[in-house]
């Protein structure tokens, strides 16, 4: 036996096969307009497009009104198939590319400040005047979808017991297992998504990994991208007064405030400089930044950033850092600071100085401390 | 206005050749099942159901993200699940009552060794079983597997050494 062997004892095919298949296909009847060919029209099983077509459309809505159940502040409609509706629900977004997309939406909104590795942004949008949709593909063509809703009383449909409360940035939000493919419910499809609502509007995230992969993966909890991954990327959504046309501002809070509530567990500095006192903080991008300052009379400031271990890199002058010791652990202290001409000026007595531990990167940052007093600073970090 | 409908029927008529499709992909998907689950009356049964599902779903398939083929495969894998999860119950000859008669000229031996090589299919593991229709039924390279299966090509060349070679020597036993 051998490969030519294997292709051989296929048996051919029967005569006439083709001719009776395509007769039995011709008996096959149009299928009627199924919420689910709407739905694979976006390209992807992105089944909350069902959201968007139960809210916003009244005999949509009024066909599953009296099935819904109240999950976390959402209603929630439990089904295994998709209804089938007689008469058109009448969403048809637009497209196009993003830039042109979102100066044509009627409303605000904000994307996320985190956004997984390995996934990008594709450069389109899909909106009409209730809602916006954009996604993100890696290259396994795993699919993270983002949707904004211009309401805050969507109507979710998922498969019975596939939804259950989580909480986003604190809220109460709808967490949904699984997904409708072909107008059925799979349970076994690790696609997930994640609804919340904020500013007035509903921020709907799915991920649902390759389908053709799914199906023949082994381990079916390698695909996709994981809860934690799109809470992460769900909490880095900004409220819109912290959110410009692309750009993140948070706002400040007093250090205490952080302290006394902190996003992870902080290692803050056991000793200060004299007359440094709490100021002002800032906890950011999904939780996993924070920037604490202390001040002194003279307006003074030493700051602690403290942010998740990732691949920083640091930039400065050709002289301006040296590997010294923090507690032991390498660190990096920067002398120096970038001028408004961009130019590197080591004269300048601005002092960073950067080390890791516990799976976190710390930067202190005085332009006024000497060098020893922020070593000092630093090794009092424990 | 532009509108999804109109973007896909468009897409429909410019890419696929129904008639290409019978000609050159049909043989293929019913190999795949033949080797899939090693019954060619039940390979014809699933061969027609994965049709008429591309047939019926036609407006799904986008020819931006995969070729046809890919997703008429992807059809196919599904169908196969299916069948093995409802193994069990008849299949429906009334369906396709032309069954009855198939294979009158299949070759003899090739219909034996047809029968062997089955029950030595089903020994193997349902990934070993996968890659060996996807290459020897279907006629998909390790690349075009790959894509099917998530499985880098080198794993799949070295999976379907071993397993031909476990065949191999279970035949000769």
């Amino acid at each position: 036996m051998d490969d030519q062997f294997l292709y051989q004892t296929r048996p051919p095919v029967r005569p006439g096969f083709s001719e009776s298949l395509y007769a039995r296909l011709s008996r096959v009847p149009a299928q009627k307009k199924s919420l689910g060919t709407l739905v694979f029209r976006f390209g992807l099983a992105i089944f909350i497009v069902l959201t968007l077509l139960f809210t916003f459309s009244e005999p949509a809505r009024a066909s599953v009104l009296n099935l819904i159940r109240q999950i976390a502040g959402f209603e929630v409609h439990e089904t295994e198939e998709l209804p089938i509706l007689e008469s058109d629900p009448s969403f048809a977004p637009d497209q196009d590319s993003i830039n042109a997309g979102l100066e044509k939406v009627s409303f605000k909104f904000a994307l996320p400040a985190y956004t997984p590795e390995g996934y990008t942004l594709l450069d389109r949008v899909y909106y009409d005047q209730n809602s916006v949709l954009l996604d993100y593909l890696n290259d396994d063509q795993d699919h993270v979808s983002l949707t904004i809703q211009k309401t805050t009383e969507p109507l979710v449909l998922t498969g019975t017991n596939s939804a259950e409360e989580i909480q986003i940035n604190g809220q109460p939000a709808l967490l949904v297992h699984g997904a409708f493919v072909d107008g059925n419910w799979d349970y076994n499809l690790p696609g997930i998504t994640i609804y919340f609502k904020q500013d007035g509007l509903t921020y709907i995230l799915g991920q649902f990994p390759n389908q053709a992969k799914f199906q023949t993966s082994e381990d079916k909890n390698e695909t996709g991208l994981s809860l934690a991954e799109l809470i992460r990327m769900a909490e880095s959504i900004p409220l819109l007064k912290n959110y410009d046309h692309g750009a993140y501002y948070y706002t400040p809070q007093l250090v205490d405030e952080i302290l006394k509530n902190p996003p992870f567990p902080l290692k803050v500095p056991s000793y200060l400089p004299e007359g440094y006192e709490p100021g002002e903080g800032i906890v950011a991008y999904s939780k996993s930044w924070v920037s604490l300052a202390w001040k002194n009379q003279a307006g003074e400031s030493l700051t602690l950033m403290i942010q998740e271990d990732w691949k920083l890199t640091i930039q400065a002058g050709a002289e301006g850092a040296e590997e010294v010791s923090v507690n032991g652990r390498p660190a990096v202290i920067i002398r120096g600071a970038y001028l408004e001409d961009g130019k590197w000026d080591e004269t300048v007595p601005s002092r960073s100085l950067y080390w890791r531990d516990g799976g976190f990167i710390y930067t202190i940052f005085s332009g006024s401390l000497s060098e020893e007093t922020l070593m000092t600073v630093a090794e009092s970090i424990k | 206005m532009k509108t999804f409908s109109k973007t896909s029927a468009l897409t429909m008529e410019e890419s696929i050749n129904w008639k290409d499709v019978y000609d050159h992909l049909l043989p293929r998907v019913y190999h795949f099942f033949c080797y899939r689950v090693g019954d060619s009356f039940v390979a014809e049964e699933l061969t027609a159901l994965c049709f008429e599902k591309a047939w019926t779903h036609r407006e799904n398939y986008q020819n931006r993200l995969n070729s046809f083929e890919a997703w008429v495969f992807g059809i196919a894998q599904k169908v196969a699940v299916d069948h093995f999860r409802r193994r069990g119950r008849e299949v429906s000859l009334e369906a396709v009552p032309e069954l009855a008669c198939q294979h009158v000229e299949m070759d003899v031996q090739q219909r034996l060794d047809f029968e062997r090589l089955s029950q030595l299919l089903d020994g193997l593991s349902e990934r070993e079983r996968l890659l060996i229709a996807l290459k020897y039924g279907a006629g998909l390279n390790n690349r075009e597997i790959a894509r099917q299966t998530r499985l880098t090509e080198s794993n799949i060349g070295t999976i379907l050494s071993r397993v031909v070679l476990k065949l191999r020597q279970e035949w000769e036993k």
